[in-house]
């Protein structure tokens, strides 16, 4: 009886995925919080993200949608964390990133189909005491929407070195979820999970990697540009140590005329 | 009297004036020839009649000329051949760039390299070219990072057949040679060049493909055995055992345009590498090896990416490099991103004084 419940509930949602609503074009957001999307900006769009939490870290972060199937980004972010002592003292790590994203979209190859992608992520300068570290990660992720859902699945191999020690290519799973309510159509909640390096520059330098987790809410306030406020979790980290952020996102399309308010006649 | 006379003066001279005016337009029946209605003109009566006096045709009114007159129309302009890049990513094609094109590409990648290569088509069949390139790298011993010798200087000439040029299906298929300036880094004094032979095919609208050999050459000059009592040394790939093994590499490359203006680009290549302190141990040494042949070695290059075509002078690339994909080392790839711009105008001149 259970089987068959189960297989009904997997027929279900396969029909809720093929039978879902699909936007005109995939959303724009590059990463949930920390974990990547499958999401490709529009051709020749511009993408501007820029996170400040409660400790006056922050990320900046630009993007170009480059021939419709590909998107370069390139900034500075705090995801990854290191310390000296590592007895509580992890801060975090600016690093300047490069990104190349390549994918297709949703529904490309045939009618259901999540939108997938392939990236690579890769440091070209790092700050402080951390400045030979060196962070990579090339991942496969699958993005779609399931009407109020949209689901993230992926996994990611990620290296880094710090001086003379090497973490060496490690496979990690990567996921997320949004979900707008249809009572709410410019707000979504948000959750994901990845993994990041952590560097500890001790006497002897060691890098491992840890899991973070977050959550939060985004509101849609224009068609361009969104403000989110979020929670970000991290192994080995108290409740109170989490942090605390905004995030603002913005998104400029040539291609979509700017709407002129017509007086009738 | 005197009334009289004025009034014959005021008479002829209006008679004078008004004989001396132009007569009324008059219609002008159609010119049927010098036959009669009945009678269509024959072949010799297209010559009005001399002296035929009333049937001679009325010249038809020619105004004065215009001292403005309308500029004659442009000429349609021919339009421009197909233009296919002489590059995958960091391989060669076999397709040359049309006659007196220019071409300029300007790359930037995450590793810090900054390279530039300036190109100009020849007559169809060949290419002439002054690069910088970022792509042969240095290293002090085994366990040393490599990094990247930068400027470093080359000038290549090419020279080929378009595709289906010869005949229908023929892939397009060049010859090409690419030699250093000499480079003088950490007091080692490197050189490096390349011969390639390579061919490149349309498959249908959406795929292309390259496949190509390359024969390498490289030197190496300097206190090759770290000892600064003994005079510097030159060591070179080609006096290394079996040429094969060392000098020649098969590359090659895919392109697909799932898009009108972009297409996907893969490509593997190779570059070389000098470590300057490297030397085979007893172990790694086989019969008849140099053991210096571990100096220069040549390292294959992955490189994967898009490229966009903004308008038809300007091309935006960017995509992935693993400098050494044997090695599968992920922190060494880079991201790059290039732009590249072609201009016409040297050939429409060219075309113009013809």
């Amino acid at each position: 009886m259970s089987r068959v419940l189960s297989i009904r509930t997997t027929g279900l949602l396969v029909a809720i995925a093929l039978g879902a609503r699909v936007a005109a074009a995939d959303p724009t957001p590059s990463r949930v919080l920390t974990a990547p999307t499958a999401w490709l900006p529009p051709e020749n769009a511009l993408l501007g993200t820029a996170t400040m939490d409660h400790r006056f870290d922050g990320s900046v972060v630009v993007g170009y949608g480059l021939g419709g199937l590909a998107a370069v980004e390139l900034g500075t972010d705090t995801d990854v964390r290191g310390c000296k002592a590592c007895l509580g003292d992890k801060t975090p790590v600016y690093l300047g990133r490069a990104a190349f994203r390549i994918g297709a979209r949703q529904d490309a190859w045939f009618p259901g189909m999540p939108a997938v992608l392939a990236g690579v992520r890769t440091t070209f300068a790092s700050s402080g005491s951390f400045g030979r570290a060196r962070v990579t990660e090339a991942y496969l992720v699958m993005s779609r929407e399931l009407g109020p859902l949209r689901l993230h699945v992926g996994g990611s191999v990620i290296d880094a070195s710090l001086r003379d020690d090497e973490l060496g290519p490690t496979l990690q799973p990567i996921a997320g979820l949004e979900w707008t309510p249809s009572q709410y159509p410019k707000t979504t909640l948000m959750g994901d999970f990845a993994y990041v390096p952590l560097l500890e520059d001790e006497a002897t330098a060691d890098v491992t990697l840890e899991w973070v987790a977050g959550w939060g809410v985004r509101y849609q306030a224009f068609p361009w540009g969104a403000i989110e406020l979020a929670v970000r979790h991290r192994e080995d980290e108290g409740l109170g140590d989490s942090t605390v952020m905004v995030r603002v996102n913005g998104v400029w399309d040539p291609t979509v005329k700017p709407k002129i308010a017509r007086s009738p006649r | 009297m005197k009334r009289v006379t004025v009034i014959l003066a005021s008479v002829l001279v209006t008679a004078a004036v008004a004989r001396a005016q132009p007569v009324p337009d008059v219609p002008i029946p159609p010119d049927t020839g010098s036959g009669t209605p009945d009678q269509p003109p024959g072949p010799g009566s297209a010559e009005p009649a001399q002296g035929s006096g009333t049937n001679a045709p009325i010249p038809p009114d020619i105004g004065p000329a215009d001292p403005y007159p309308p500029p004659p129309p442009p000429k349609p302009k021919k339009p421009l051949p197909p233009l296919y890049m002489p590059e995958v990513l960091t391989t060669p094609t076999g397709w040359l760039l049309p006659a007196a094109v220019l071409y300029s590409k300007t790359s930037l990648d995450t590793g810090g390299g900054v390279t530039s290569d300036t190109r100009v088509g020849l007559g169809d069949v060949a290419e002439f070219g002054v690069a910088t390139t970022d792509a042969v790298r240095e290293r002090t011993d085994e366990v040393d990072r490599s990094s990247r010798i930068q400027p470093y200087v080359t000038a290549s000439f090419r020279l080929g057949v378009a595709e289906n040029r010869l005949f229908n299906g023929q892939p397009g298929v060049t010859l090409g040679f690419r030699k250093s300036f000499e480079r003088n880094h950490d007091e080692f004094k490197t050189r490096v060049a390349e011969l390639t032979l390579v061919a490149s095919k349309h498959l249908g609208k959406y795929f292309a493909v390259h496949v190509g050999g390359a024969f390498w050459d490289a030197s190496l000059e300097g206190d090759l055995d770290g000892d600064a009592m003994t005079p510097r040394t030159e060591t070179t790939l080609h006096e290394f055992d079996d040429p094969t093994k060392h000098q020649i590499r098969v590359f090659g490359g895919l392109e697909v345009r799932p898009l009108p203006r972009s297409q996907i680009l893969l490509d593997l290549g190779w570059a070389p590498e000098f470590c300057y302190s490297c030397k085979l141990d007893a172990t790694e040494i086989g019969l008849g090896d140099d053991p210096d042949s571990n100096k220069i070695r040549l390292k294959p290059v992955l490189s994967w990416g898009v490229r966009y075509e903004v308008a038809r002078w300007m091309r935006l690339e960017s995509g992935v490099r693993l400098p050494d994909i044997g090695s599968a080392n992920l922190l060494d790839a880079q991201i790059f991103g290039q732009v590249t711009f072609t201009s016409w105008a040297l050939r429409r001149a060219v075309d113009s004084l013809k």
